[in-house]
Protein backbone atom coordinates (compact mmCIF):
# COMPACT_ATOMS: atom_id res chain seq x y z
CA UNK A 1 0.00 0.00 0.00
CA UNK A 2 1.28 3.42 -1.01
CA UNK A 3 2.71 5.27 1.80
CA UNK A 4 0.21 8.01 3.22
CA UNK A 5 1.61 11.37 2.64
CA UNK A 6 -1.22 14.18 3.26
CA UNK A 7 -3.19 12.04 5.86
CA UNK A 8 -0.32 10.44 7.60
CA UNK A 9 -1.14 12.14 10.79
CA UNK A 10 -4.67 11.47 10.92
CA UNK A 11 -5.98 9.17 13.92
CA UNK A 12 -2.67 10.15 16.00
CA UNK A 13 -4.41 11.35 19.32
CA UNK A 14 -3.88 15.46 19.20
CA UNK A 15 -2.47 15.64 15.76
CA UNK A 16 -4.05 18.92 15.72
CA UNK A 17 -1.78 20.64 17.97
CA UNK A 18 1.94 21.72 17.19
CA UNK A 19 3.68 19.70 19.08
CA UNK A 20 2.76 16.46 17.96
CA UNK A 21 3.07 17.59 14.34
CA UNK A 22 6.79 18.71 14.92
CA UNK A 23 7.21 15.53 16.94
CA UNK A 24 6.54 13.43 13.12
CA UNK A 25 8.78 15.16 11.09
CA UNK A 26 6.60 18.51 10.60
CA UNK A 27 8.04 22.18 9.82
CA UNK A 28 11.12 20.37 8.61
CA UNK A 29 10.15 21.30 5.21
CA UNK A 30 9.25 25.08 5.90
CA UNK A 31 13.02 25.09 7.51
CA UNK A 32 14.13 23.60 3.94
CA UNK A 33 12.62 26.29 2.30
CA UNK A 34 13.67 29.32 4.15
CA UNK A 35 16.92 28.00 4.46
CA UNK A 36 18.28 26.35 1.69
CA UNK A 37 16.03 27.20 -1.17
CA UNK A 38 15.06 30.17 -3.21
CA UNK A 39 11.62 31.13 -4.08
CA UNK A 40 12.32 30.37 -7.81
CA UNK A 41 13.85 26.99 -6.69
CA UNK A 42 10.25 26.10 -5.00
CA UNK A 43 8.32 27.43 -7.65
CA UNK A 44 10.18 24.84 -10.00
CA UNK A 45 9.87 21.83 -7.66
CA UNK A 46 5.81 22.73 -7.97
CA UNK A 47 6.11 23.17 -11.76
CA UNK A 48 8.02 19.53 -11.36
CA UNK A 49 5.77 17.82 -8.98
CA UNK A 50 2.59 18.16 -11.28
CA UNK A 51 0.49 19.05 -8.57
CA UNK A 52 -3.03 19.98 -9.95
CA UNK A 53 -5.11 22.30 -8.12
CA UNK A 54 -7.37 20.45 -5.93
CA UNK A 55 -10.02 22.77 -5.38
CA UNK A 56 -12.37 21.49 -8.44
CA UNK A 57 -10.70 23.06 -11.43
CA UNK A 58 -7.38 21.22 -11.31
CA UNK A 59 -5.38 23.67 -13.11
CA UNK A 60 -1.71 22.95 -12.61
CA UNK A 61 -1.03 24.84 -9.51
CA UNK A 62 3.11 25.57 -10.84
CA UNK A 63 1.53 27.26 -13.58
CA UNK A 64 -1.08 29.49 -11.52
CA UNK A 65 2.29 30.62 -9.67
CA UNK A 66 3.93 31.47 -12.66
CA UNK A 67 0.88 34.03 -13.51
CA UNK A 68 2.16 36.14 -10.56
CA UNK A 69 4.09 39.52 -11.77
CA UNK A 70 7.58 39.88 -10.60
CA UNK A 71 7.14 41.77 -6.87
CA UNK A 72 6.41 45.33 -7.62
CA UNK A 73 5.02 47.98 -5.85
CA UNK A 74 1.42 46.36 -4.61
CA UNK A 75 0.98 44.20 -2.08
CA UNK A 76 0.73 40.38 -3.31
CA UNK A 77 -1.67 37.71 -1.41
CA UNK A 78 -2.03 34.32 -0.65
CA UNK A 79 -6.06 33.44 -0.16
CA UNK A 80 -6.57 29.75 1.03
CA UNK A 81 -10.07 28.39 0.32
CA UNK A 82 -11.58 26.67 2.80
CA UNK A 83 -14.69 27.40 1.81
CA UNK A 84 -15.21 23.57 1.16
CA UNK A 85 -19.40 23.79 0.00
CA UNK A 86 -19.20 21.24 -3.18
CA UNK A 87 -21.66 18.21 -1.99
CA UNK A 88 -20.39 15.07 -1.26
CA UNK A 89 -16.97 16.55 -0.27
CA UNK A 90 -15.39 17.05 2.89
CA UNK A 91 -11.85 16.00 2.77
CA UNK A 92 -10.91 19.42 3.51
CA UNK A 93 -12.76 19.29 6.67
CA UNK A 94 -10.63 16.11 7.59
CA UNK A 95 -7.67 18.18 7.17
CA UNK A 96 -8.61 21.05 9.21
CA UNK A 97 -9.78 19.43 11.65
CA UNK A 98 -7.57 16.80 12.00
CA UNK A 99 -3.91 17.98 10.81
CA UNK A 100 -4.20 22.06 10.70
CA UNK A 101 -0.18 22.20 10.91
CA UNK A 102 0.27 20.70 7.70
CA UNK A 103 -2.06 22.87 5.88
CA UNK A 104 -0.21 26.11 7.84
CA UNK A 105 3.18 24.94 6.44
CA UNK A 106 2.07 24.69 2.90
CA UNK A 107 0.95 28.29 3.68
CA UNK A 108 4.18 29.41 5.03
CA UNK A 109 6.21 27.88 2.31
CA UNK A 110 4.05 29.19 -0.62
CA UNK A 111 4.22 32.78 0.56
CA UNK A 112 7.73 32.72 0.68
CA UNK A 113 7.54 31.14 -2.67
CA UNK A 114 5.39 34.04 -4.04
CA UNK A 115 7.29 36.81 -2.12
CA UNK A 116 3.77 36.93 -0.23
CA UNK A 117 3.63 38.52 3.50
CA UNK A 118 0.10 38.87 3.63
CA UNK A 119 -2.16 35.38 3.70
CA UNK A 120 -5.62 34.64 4.34
CA UNK A 121 -7.85 31.75 4.50
CA UNK A 122 -11.37 31.82 4.06
CA UNK A 123 -13.69 29.27 5.81
CA UNK A 124 -16.60 28.23 5.51
CA UNK A 125 -18.70 29.92 8.49
CA UNK A 126 -20.53 26.06 8.64
CA UNK A 127 -17.04 24.05 10.09
CA UNK A 128 -16.95 25.27 13.01
CA UNK A 129 -14.42 23.05 14.29
CA UNK A 130 -12.19 23.29 11.43
CA UNK A 131 -12.33 27.47 12.58
CA UNK A 132 -11.34 26.24 15.89
CA UNK A 133 -8.63 24.02 14.75
CA UNK A 134 -6.97 26.35 12.58
CA UNK A 135 -7.19 29.33 14.49
CA UNK A 136 -5.66 27.63 17.69
CA UNK A 137 -2.81 26.36 15.47
CA UNK A 138 -2.16 29.28 14.16
CA UNK A 139 -1.63 30.97 17.83
CA UNK A 140 0.65 28.01 18.08
CA UNK A 141 2.21 28.35 14.79
CA UNK A 142 2.84 32.43 15.69
CA UNK A 143 4.39 31.22 19.06
CA UNK A 144 6.57 28.40 17.44
CA UNK A 145 7.70 31.52 14.56
CA UNK A 146 6.19 29.76 12.28
CA UNK A 147 4.44 32.66 11.08
CA UNK A 148 5.24 36.09 12.32
CA UNK A 149 7.76 38.87 11.63
CA UNK A 150 10.71 36.25 12.01
CA UNK A 151 9.81 33.12 11.01
CA UNK A 152 12.75 30.70 12.37
CA UNK A 153 14.84 33.95 12.70
CA UNK A 154 15.23 34.70 8.88
CA UNK A 155 13.85 37.59 8.39
CA UNK A 156 11.04 35.69 6.33
CA UNK A 157 7.95 37.42 7.42
CA UNK A 158 3.73 36.48 6.71
CA UNK A 159 0.91 37.29 8.73
CA UNK A 160 -1.97 34.70 8.18
CA UNK A 161 -5.67 35.69 8.83
CA UNK A 162 -8.54 33.73 9.09
CA UNK A 163 -11.52 35.05 7.65
CA UNK A 164 -14.94 33.21 8.16
CA UNK A 165 -17.79 32.93 5.68
CA UNK A 166 -21.56 33.12 6.44
CA UNK A 167 -23.55 30.49 4.72
CA UNK A 168 -22.92 30.91 0.90
CA UNK A 169 -21.83 27.99 -1.54
CA UNK A 170 -20.75 30.55 -3.97
CA UNK A 171 -18.16 32.22 -2.18
CA UNK A 172 -16.10 28.78 -2.62
CA UNK A 173 -15.68 30.61 -6.37
CA UNK A 174 -12.84 32.26 -6.46
CA UNK A 175 -14.08 35.64 -7.80
CA UNK A 176 -17.03 35.56 -5.45
CA UNK A 177 -14.97 34.60 -2.42
CA UNK A 178 -12.23 37.56 -3.17
CA UNK A 179 -16.11 39.68 -3.27
CA UNK A 180 -17.32 38.38 -0.02
CA UNK A 181 -13.86 39.14 1.38
CA UNK A 182 -14.19 42.72 0.09
CA UNK A 183 -17.39 43.14 2.07
CA UNK A 184 -19.87 42.31 -1.00
CA UNK A 185 -22.10 40.10 -1.51
CA UNK A 186 -20.70 36.69 -3.71
CA UNK A 187 -21.11 37.89 -6.89
CA UNK A 188 -18.27 36.28 -9.13
CA UNK A 189 -16.03 38.98 -10.77
CA UNK A 190 -15.70 37.87 -14.71
CA UNK A 191 -12.33 36.47 -15.60
CA UNK A 192 -9.90 37.65 -17.10
CA UNK A 193 -8.42 39.44 -15.69
CA UNK A 194 -7.59 36.54 -13.40
CA UNK A 195 -6.53 37.03 -9.69
CA UNK A 196 -2.89 36.98 -10.48
CA UNK A 197 -3.14 40.27 -11.94
CA UNK A 198 -5.99 41.47 -10.05
CA UNK A 199 -7.23 39.82 -7.13
CA UNK A 200 -8.26 41.24 -3.96
CA UNK A 201 -8.06 44.54 -3.72
CA UNK A 202 -7.11 44.39 -7.10
CA UNK A 203 -3.76 43.30 -6.31
CA UNK A 204 -2.13 40.53 -7.66
CA UNK A 205 -3.60 37.11 -5.58
CA UNK A 206 -3.57 33.74 -6.22
CA UNK A 207 -5.72 31.66 -4.52
CA UNK A 208 -5.23 28.21 -3.67
CA UNK A 209 -7.24 25.13 -1.81
CA UNK A 210 -6.32 23.55 1.11
CA UNK A 211 -5.79 20.42 -0.13
CA UNK A 212 -3.43 21.75 -2.52
CA UNK A 213 -1.51 23.42 0.23
CA UNK A 214 -1.05 19.96 1.96
CA UNK A 215 1.14 18.76 -0.63
CA UNK A 216 3.23 21.11 -0.87
CA UNK A 217 5.38 20.14 2.39
CA UNK A 218 6.38 16.72 0.72
CA UNK A 219 6.89 18.55 -2.58
CA UNK A 220 9.45 20.61 -0.84
CA UNK A 221 10.83 17.99 1.53
CA UNK A 222 11.43 15.28 -1.31
CA UNK A 223 11.55 16.93 -4.44
CA UNK A 224 8.93 17.79 -7.14
CA UNK A 225 9.91 14.83 -9.17
CA UNK A 226 9.21 12.22 -6.74
CA UNK A 227 6.02 13.55 -6.03
CA UNK A 228 4.78 13.23 -9.89
CA UNK A 229 6.33 10.08 -9.77
CA UNK A 230 3.14 8.61 -7.11
CA UNK A 231 1.00 9.61 -9.41
CA UNK A 232 -0.27 9.45 -13.24
CA UNK A 233 1.10 11.14 -16.14
CA UNK A 234 0.34 15.13 -15.79
CA UNK A 235 -1.15 14.25 -12.18
CA UNK A 236 0.89 13.75 -9.64
CA UNK A 237 1.14 12.96 -6.25
CA UNK A 238 -1.26 11.36 -3.78
CA UNK A 239 -5.12 12.40 -3.61
CA UNK A 240 -7.77 12.47 -1.17
CA UNK A 241 -11.04 10.99 -1.97
CA UNK A 242 -13.63 11.49 -0.23
CA UNK A 243 -16.59 8.43 -0.18
CA UNK A 244 -20.26 8.25 0.51
CA UNK A 245 -23.36 7.18 -0.15
CA UNK A 246 -23.91 3.05 -0.34
CA UNK A 247 -20.89 2.02 0.70
CA UNK A 248 -19.88 0.18 3.95
CA UNK A 249 -17.24 2.75 5.02
CA UNK A 250 -17.84 6.19 3.96
CA UNK A 251 -14.76 8.19 4.48
CA UNK A 252 -12.22 9.92 3.29
CA UNK A 253 -8.93 7.64 1.71
CA UNK A 254 -5.46 8.73 0.50
CA UNK A 255 -4.53 6.80 -2.52
CA UNK A 256 -2.17 7.45 -5.17
CA UNK A 257 -3.40 9.96 -7.88
CA UNK A 258 -4.78 8.22 -10.76
CA UNK A 259 -6.22 5.15 -8.58
CA UNK A 260 -9.15 2.74 -10.29
CA UNK A 261 -12.60 3.91 -9.45
CA UNK A 262 -13.37 0.50 -8.21
CA UNK A 263 -10.48 0.54 -6.22
CA UNK A 264 -11.12 3.66 -4.40
CA UNK A 265 -14.98 2.49 -3.53
CA UNK A 266 -13.32 -0.97 -2.25
CA UNK A 267 -11.23 1.54 -0.10
CA UNK A 268 -14.52 2.14 1.51
CA UNK A 269 -15.81 -1.24 2.06
CA UNK A 270 -17.49 -1.80 -1.46
CA UNK A 271 -21.14 -0.68 -1.97
CA UNK A 272 -23.13 -1.97 1.19
CA UNK A 273 -25.85 -4.23 1.34
CA UNK A 274 -24.72 -6.36 -1.05
CA UNK A 275 -26.27 -4.18 -3.86
CA UNK A 276 -25.42 -3.37 -7.45
CA UNK A 277 -24.00 0.04 -8.25
CA UNK A 278 -26.23 2.37 -10.43
CA UNK A 279 -24.29 5.64 -10.31
CA UNK A 280 -21.56 7.01 -9.11
CA UNK A 281 -20.76 10.81 -9.09
CA UNK A 282 -16.87 10.83 -9.43
CA UNK A 283 -15.94 14.68 -8.67
CA UNK A 284 -18.49 16.21 -6.40
CA UNK A 285 -22.12 17.29 -7.49
CA UNK A 286 -21.06 18.88 -10.26
CA UNK A 287 -19.22 16.57 -12.28
CA UNK A 288 -20.75 14.60 -15.14
CA UNK A 289 -22.48 10.82 -13.31
CA UNK A 290 -20.88 7.80 -14.25
CA UNK A 291 -22.37 4.44 -15.14
CA UNK A 292 -21.12 0.94 -13.75
CA UNK A 293 -19.42 0.46 -17.41
CA UNK A 294 -16.89 3.54 -16.30
CA UNK A 295 -15.86 1.84 -12.96
CA UNK A 296 -12.15 0.92 -14.61
CA UNK A 297 -11.47 4.69 -15.18
CA UNK A 298 -8.42 6.03 -13.50
CA UNK A 299 -9.04 8.90 -10.82
CA UNK A 300 -7.07 11.75 -12.01
CA UNK A 301 -7.52 15.38 -14.02
CA UNK A 302 -7.10 13.53 -17.49
CA UNK A 303 -7.93 10.42 -17.50
CA UNK A 304 -11.73 11.56 -16.36
CA UNK A 305 -11.81 14.72 -18.42
CA UNK A 306 -10.80 12.31 -21.62
CA UNK A 307 -14.20 10.15 -20.62
CA UNK A 308 -16.69 12.96 -20.53
CA UNK A 309 -16.54 13.77 -16.80
CA UNK A 310 -14.47 15.34 -14.26
CA UNK A 311 -12.16 14.90 -10.99
CA UNK A 312 -13.59 17.95 -9.50
CA UNK A 313 -13.51 17.65 -5.47
CA UNK A 314 -12.91 14.46 -6.08
CA UNK A 315 -16.23 14.17 -3.45
CA UNK A 316 -17.71 10.30 -4.81
CA UNK A 317 -21.17 9.38 -4.67
CA UNK A 318 -22.27 5.40 -4.78
CA UNK A 319 -25.57 5.05 -6.10
CA UNK A 320 -27.46 1.86 -5.67
CA UNK A 321 -29.43 0.04 -7.86
CA UNK A 322 -32.37 0.95 -5.71
CA UNK A 323 -32.27 4.62 -6.02
CA UNK A 324 -34.36 7.04 -7.68
CA UNK A 325 -32.35 8.85 -9.70
CA UNK A 326 -35.01 11.66 -10.73
CA UNK A 327 -35.37 12.05 -7.07
CA UNK A 328 -31.94 12.13 -6.82
CA UNK A 329 -31.34 15.38 -9.42
CA UNK A 330 -34.14 16.85 -8.29
CA UNK A 331 -32.56 17.21 -5.52
CA UNK A 332 -29.37 18.01 -7.10
CA UNK A 333 -31.18 20.98 -8.93
CA UNK A 334 -32.84 21.97 -5.46
CA UNK A 335 -29.55 22.77 -4.63
CA UNK A 336 -28.52 24.68 -7.44
CA UNK A 337 -31.32 26.84 -7.80
CA UNK A 338 -31.23 27.60 -4.30
CA UNK A 339 -27.56 28.44 -4.45
CA UNK A 340 -27.64 30.63 -7.61
CA UNK A 341 -26.12 33.79 -6.44
CA UNK A 342 -28.63 35.48 -9.41
CA UNK A 343 -26.17 37.23 -11.32
CA UNK A 344 -26.61 35.39 -14.93
CA UNK A 345 -29.66 34.98 -16.47
CA UNK A 346 -29.61 31.43 -17.54
CA UNK A 347 -28.27 29.84 -14.59
CA UNK A 348 -30.73 32.05 -12.40
CA UNK A 349 -33.50 31.10 -14.32
CA UNK A 350 -32.38 27.90 -16.08
CA UNK A 351 -31.81 26.26 -12.31
CA UNK A 352 -35.18 27.20 -11.00
CA UNK A 353 -36.74 25.96 -14.16
CA UNK A 354 -35.06 22.83 -14.24
CA UNK A 355 -35.65 22.03 -10.52
CA UNK A 356 -39.38 22.88 -11.18
CA UNK A 357 -39.73 20.52 -14.27
CA UNK A 358 -37.84 17.54 -11.93
CA UNK A 359 -40.45 18.23 -9.15
CA UNK A 360 -43.46 17.84 -11.70
CA UNK A 361 -41.51 15.11 -12.51
CA UNK A 362 -41.35 13.75 -9.07
CA UNK A 363 -45.04 14.21 -8.88
CA UNK A 364 -45.75 11.95 -11.96
CA UNK A 365 -47.15 15.06 -13.67
CA UNK A 366 -44.14 14.62 -16.57
CA UNK A 367 -44.42 15.03 -20.10
CA UNK A 368 -42.28 13.91 -23.11
CA UNK A 369 -40.46 16.63 -24.02
CA UNK A 370 -39.35 17.55 -20.68
CA UNK A 371 -36.19 15.88 -21.00
CA UNK A 372 -35.27 17.40 -24.26
CA UNK A 373 -36.18 20.65 -22.26
CA UNK A 374 -33.82 19.93 -19.54
CA UNK A 375 -31.22 18.87 -21.89
CA UNK A 376 -31.66 22.45 -23.74
CA UNK A 377 -31.80 24.50 -20.21
CA UNK A 378 -28.37 22.67 -19.29
CA UNK A 379 -26.82 23.53 -22.84
CA UNK A 380 -28.05 27.17 -22.37
CA UNK A 381 -26.12 27.32 -18.72
CA UNK A 382 -23.01 26.30 -20.70
CA UNK A 383 -20.83 29.29 -21.67
CA UNK A 384 -23.05 32.09 -21.07
CA UNK A 385 -22.04 32.74 -17.55
CA UNK A 386 -19.86 35.17 -15.72
CA UNK A 387 -18.46 32.19 -13.42
CA UNK A 388 -18.41 28.12 -13.80
CA UNK A 389 -21.12 27.95 -11.70
CA UNK A 390 -23.38 27.44 -14.87
CA UNK A 391 -21.40 24.60 -16.19
CA UNK A 392 -21.39 23.23 -12.77
CA UNK A 393 -25.21 22.84 -12.65
CA UNK A 394 -25.68 21.53 -16.12
CA UNK A 395 -23.11 18.42 -15.55
CA UNK A 396 -25.18 16.46 -13.35
CA UNK A 397 -28.52 17.88 -15.41
CA UNK A 398 -27.84 17.03 -18.68
CA UNK A 399 -25.32 13.61 -17.61
CA UNK A 400 -27.76 11.98 -15.51
CA UNK A 401 -30.64 12.89 -18.04
CA UNK A 402 -28.74 11.22 -21.04
CA UNK A 403 -27.11 8.31 -19.79
CA UNK A 404 -29.74 7.09 -17.31
CA UNK A 405 -32.58 7.91 -20.79
CA UNK A 406 -34.32 4.96 -19.87
CA UNK A 407 -35.18 5.74 -16.35
CA UNK A 408 -35.82 9.01 -16.96
CA UNK A 409 -37.78 8.55 -20.17
CA UNK A 410 -39.83 5.94 -17.74
CA UNK A 411 -40.81 8.80 -15.52
CA UNK A 412 -41.62 10.98 -17.78
CA UNK A 413 -44.19 8.44 -19.11
CA UNK A 414 -45.88 7.08 -16.30
CA UNK A 415 -47.99 8.75 -13.82
CA UNK A 416 -47.85 7.19 -10.25
CA UNK A 417 -46.99 8.92 -7.93
CA UNK A 418 -43.42 9.10 -6.70
CA UNK A 419 -41.72 10.15 -3.50
CA UNK A 420 -39.00 11.38 -5.14
CA UNK A 421 -36.38 10.98 -2.63
CA UNK A 422 -33.90 7.93 -3.16
CA UNK A 423 -33.84 5.18 -0.63
CA UNK B 1 -34.19 51.31 21.92
CA UNK B 2 -31.23 52.05 21.65
CA UNK B 3 -28.46 49.45 19.90
CA UNK B 4 -25.14 49.76 21.88
CA UNK B 5 -22.47 47.13 22.21
CA UNK B 6 -21.45 45.22 25.96
CA UNK B 7 -18.05 46.26 26.40
CA UNK B 8 -17.04 43.11 25.96
CA UNK B 9 -18.87 43.39 22.68
CA UNK B 10 -16.57 46.62 22.15
CA UNK B 11 -13.42 45.10 23.02
CA UNK B 12 -14.40 42.33 20.12
CA UNK B 13 -15.49 44.96 17.97
CA UNK B 14 -11.80 46.86 17.97
CA UNK B 15 -10.39 43.56 17.60
CA UNK B 16 -12.03 43.11 14.45
CA UNK B 17 -11.08 46.51 13.39
CA UNK B 18 -7.47 45.71 14.14
CA UNK B 19 -7.05 42.23 12.82
CA UNK B 20 -8.87 43.44 9.67
CA UNK B 21 -7.36 46.40 8.82
CA UNK B 22 -7.15 46.22 4.81
CA UNK B 23 -10.17 47.28 2.93
CA UNK B 24 -13.59 46.32 3.88
CA UNK B 25 -12.51 43.06 5.29
CA UNK B 26 -13.76 43.89 8.64
CA UNK B 27 -17.13 43.84 7.43
CA UNK B 28 -18.62 40.35 7.48
CA UNK B 29 -16.58 39.64 10.80
CA UNK B 30 -18.30 43.12 12.05
CA UNK B 31 -21.65 41.43 11.24
CA UNK B 32 -21.31 38.11 12.71
CA UNK B 33 -20.40 39.99 16.01
CA UNK B 34 -23.44 41.88 15.95
CA UNK B 35 -25.30 38.85 15.37
CA UNK B 36 -23.85 37.60 18.26
CA UNK B 37 -24.63 40.48 20.27
CA UNK B 38 -28.10 41.04 19.42
CA UNK B 39 -29.76 37.71 18.47
CA UNK B 40 -29.97 39.10 15.06
CA UNK B 41 -29.54 41.60 12.36
CA UNK B 42 -32.73 43.20 12.80
CA UNK B 43 -33.68 46.80 10.57
CA UNK B 44 -31.91 48.44 13.93
CA UNK B 45 -28.83 47.00 13.83
CA UNK B 46 -28.71 47.23 10.47
CA UNK B 47 -29.25 50.86 10.56
CA UNK B 48 -26.85 50.70 13.79
CA UNK B 49 -24.21 48.84 12.00
CA UNK B 50 -24.06 51.13 8.94
CA UNK B 51 -24.11 53.55 11.00
CA UNK B 52 -20.65 52.39 13.05
CA UNK B 53 -18.46 51.36 9.62
CA UNK B 54 -19.70 53.92 7.51
CA UNK B 55 -21.57 53.04 5.10
CA UNK B 56 -25.41 52.99 3.50
CA UNK B 57 -27.59 50.77 5.05
CA UNK B 58 -28.43 48.97 1.70
CA UNK B 59 -24.86 47.58 2.19
CA UNK B 60 -25.41 46.13 5.06
CA UNK B 61 -28.67 44.85 4.05
CA UNK B 62 -27.26 43.41 0.83
CA UNK B 63 -24.99 41.13 3.18
CA UNK B 64 -27.93 40.18 5.73
CA UNK B 65 -30.24 38.82 2.61
CA UNK B 66 -26.84 37.24 0.77
CA UNK B 67 -25.60 34.89 3.38
CA UNK B 68 -27.98 31.82 4.75
CA UNK B 69 -26.31 32.28 8.36
CA UNK B 70 -26.93 35.97 8.56
CA UNK B 71 -30.87 36.50 9.73
CA UNK B 72 -32.98 39.24 10.01
CA UNK B 73 -35.48 37.96 12.52
CA UNK B 74 -34.57 36.07 15.73
CA UNK B 75 -34.51 32.45 15.83
CA UNK B 76 -34.55 29.96 18.41
CA UNK B 77 -32.28 29.35 21.62
CA UNK B 78 -30.95 26.44 19.82
CA UNK B 79 -30.12 26.27 15.78
CA UNK B 80 -30.77 23.07 14.23
CA UNK B 81 -29.91 22.43 10.54
CA UNK B 82 -30.57 19.31 8.46
CA UNK B 83 -28.13 18.48 5.61
CA UNK B 84 -30.62 18.07 2.62
CA UNK B 85 -27.82 17.70 -0.37
CA UNK B 86 -27.09 14.73 -2.38
CA UNK B 87 -25.79 11.96 0.39
CA UNK B 88 -27.65 13.02 3.21
CA UNK B 89 -30.98 12.99 1.06
CA UNK B 90 -30.53 9.45 -0.52
CA UNK B 91 -29.68 8.27 3.19
CA UNK B 92 -32.93 10.01 4.40
CA UNK B 93 -32.76 13.49 5.61
CA UNK B 94 -35.43 14.94 4.21
CA UNK B 95 -37.53 12.57 6.43
CA UNK B 96 -35.76 12.86 9.20
CA UNK B 97 -36.35 16.59 8.57
CA UNK B 98 -40.17 15.82 8.25
CA UNK B 99 -40.57 13.47 11.25
CA UNK B 100 -38.07 16.11 13.64
CA UNK B 101 -40.46 19.02 12.68
CA UNK B 102 -43.49 17.23 14.02
CA UNK B 103 -41.48 16.14 16.78
CA UNK B 104 -40.71 19.27 18.06
CA UNK B 105 -44.18 20.82 17.32
CA UNK B 106 -43.00 23.22 14.73
CA UNK B 107 -45.92 24.32 12.43
CA UNK B 108 -45.36 26.16 8.99
CA UNK B 109 -42.52 27.98 10.14
CA UNK B 110 -39.10 27.46 11.75
CA UNK B 111 -39.52 27.96 15.42
CA UNK B 112 -40.83 26.19 18.03
CA UNK B 113 -43.93 28.28 19.83
CA UNK B 114 -41.79 28.16 22.85
CA UNK B 115 -38.85 29.76 20.99
CA UNK B 116 -36.44 27.06 22.07
CA UNK B 117 -35.65 25.74 18.68
CA UNK B 118 -35.23 26.84 15.02
CA UNK B 119 -35.06 23.98 12.72
CA UNK B 120 -33.74 24.48 9.21
CA UNK B 121 -33.20 22.68 5.80
CA UNK B 122 -29.18 23.61 4.90
CA UNK B 123 -27.17 22.65 1.87
CA UNK B 124 -24.66 20.49 2.00
CA UNK B 125 -22.93 20.87 5.26
CA UNK B 126 -19.89 18.60 4.15
CA UNK B 127 -20.12 15.81 6.88
CA UNK B 128 -21.33 13.12 3.96
CA UNK B 129 -19.49 10.41 5.81
CA UNK B 130 -22.05 10.68 8.32
CA UNK B 131 -25.12 11.01 6.58
CA UNK B 132 -27.52 12.01 7.28
CA UNK B 133 -26.13 14.33 9.24
CA UNK B 134 -27.40 17.87 11.29
CA UNK B 135 -25.46 20.84 12.80
CA UNK B 136 -27.00 21.82 16.20
CA UNK B 137 -26.07 24.77 17.39
CA UNK B 138 -22.95 24.46 15.32
CA UNK B 139 -21.78 21.08 16.22
CA UNK B 140 -22.01 18.27 13.60
CA UNK B 141 -24.35 14.89 14.71
CA UNK B 142 -24.51 12.14 12.52
CA UNK B 143 -24.91 9.62 11.45
CA UNK B 144 -28.75 10.35 13.09
CA UNK B 145 -31.45 8.13 14.55
CA UNK B 146 -34.89 9.26 16.03
CA UNK B 147 -33.27 7.65 19.42
CA UNK B 148 -30.06 9.26 19.35
CA UNK B 149 -31.93 12.71 18.37
CA UNK B 150 -33.88 12.51 21.13
CA UNK B 151 -30.82 12.61 23.56
CA UNK B 152 -29.74 15.02 21.96
CA UNK B 153 -33.03 17.44 22.64
CA UNK B 154 -32.62 16.24 26.24
CA UNK B 155 -29.51 17.58 26.62
CA UNK B 156 -30.10 21.27 25.60
CA UNK B 157 -32.07 23.81 27.85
Amino acid sequence: MAEKLLSRNWGIENSHTVAVYRARGGYRALEKALRTMTPVQIVEEVKASNLRGRGGAGFPTGTKWGFLPPPGDKPRYLVINADEGEPATFKDRAIMEQDPHMLLEGIAISAYALHVHRAYIYLRGEYRLSIERVESAIAEAAEADYLGDDILGTGYRLELTPFVGAGAYICGEEMALLESMEGKKGWPRLKPPYPAQAGLFGCPTIVNNVETMVCIPHIVERGGRWFASLGTSKNGGMKLYAVSGHVERPGVYELPMGTRLRAVIESAGGVRGGKRIKAVIPGGASSQVLTEADLDLPMDFTSLQEAGSQLGSAGIVVIDEETDLVGVLEGLMAFYAHESCGQCTPCREGTAWAHRILERVSRGEGKPADLDTLVEIADNMTGTTICPFGPGAAAPLKSFVLRFRDEFQRAVSVGAGRSGHGK
Amino acid sequence: MKIALSAAGEARFARILERYDEGDTSFLPALNLAQDEFGCLSPDVQAYLAGRLGFPVTRVRELVTFYSLLHERPWGRHLVLFCRSLTCRMLGSVDFLSWARERLGIGGGETTPDGKFTVQEAECIGACERAPACLINGVLHGPLDREKFERFLEDLK
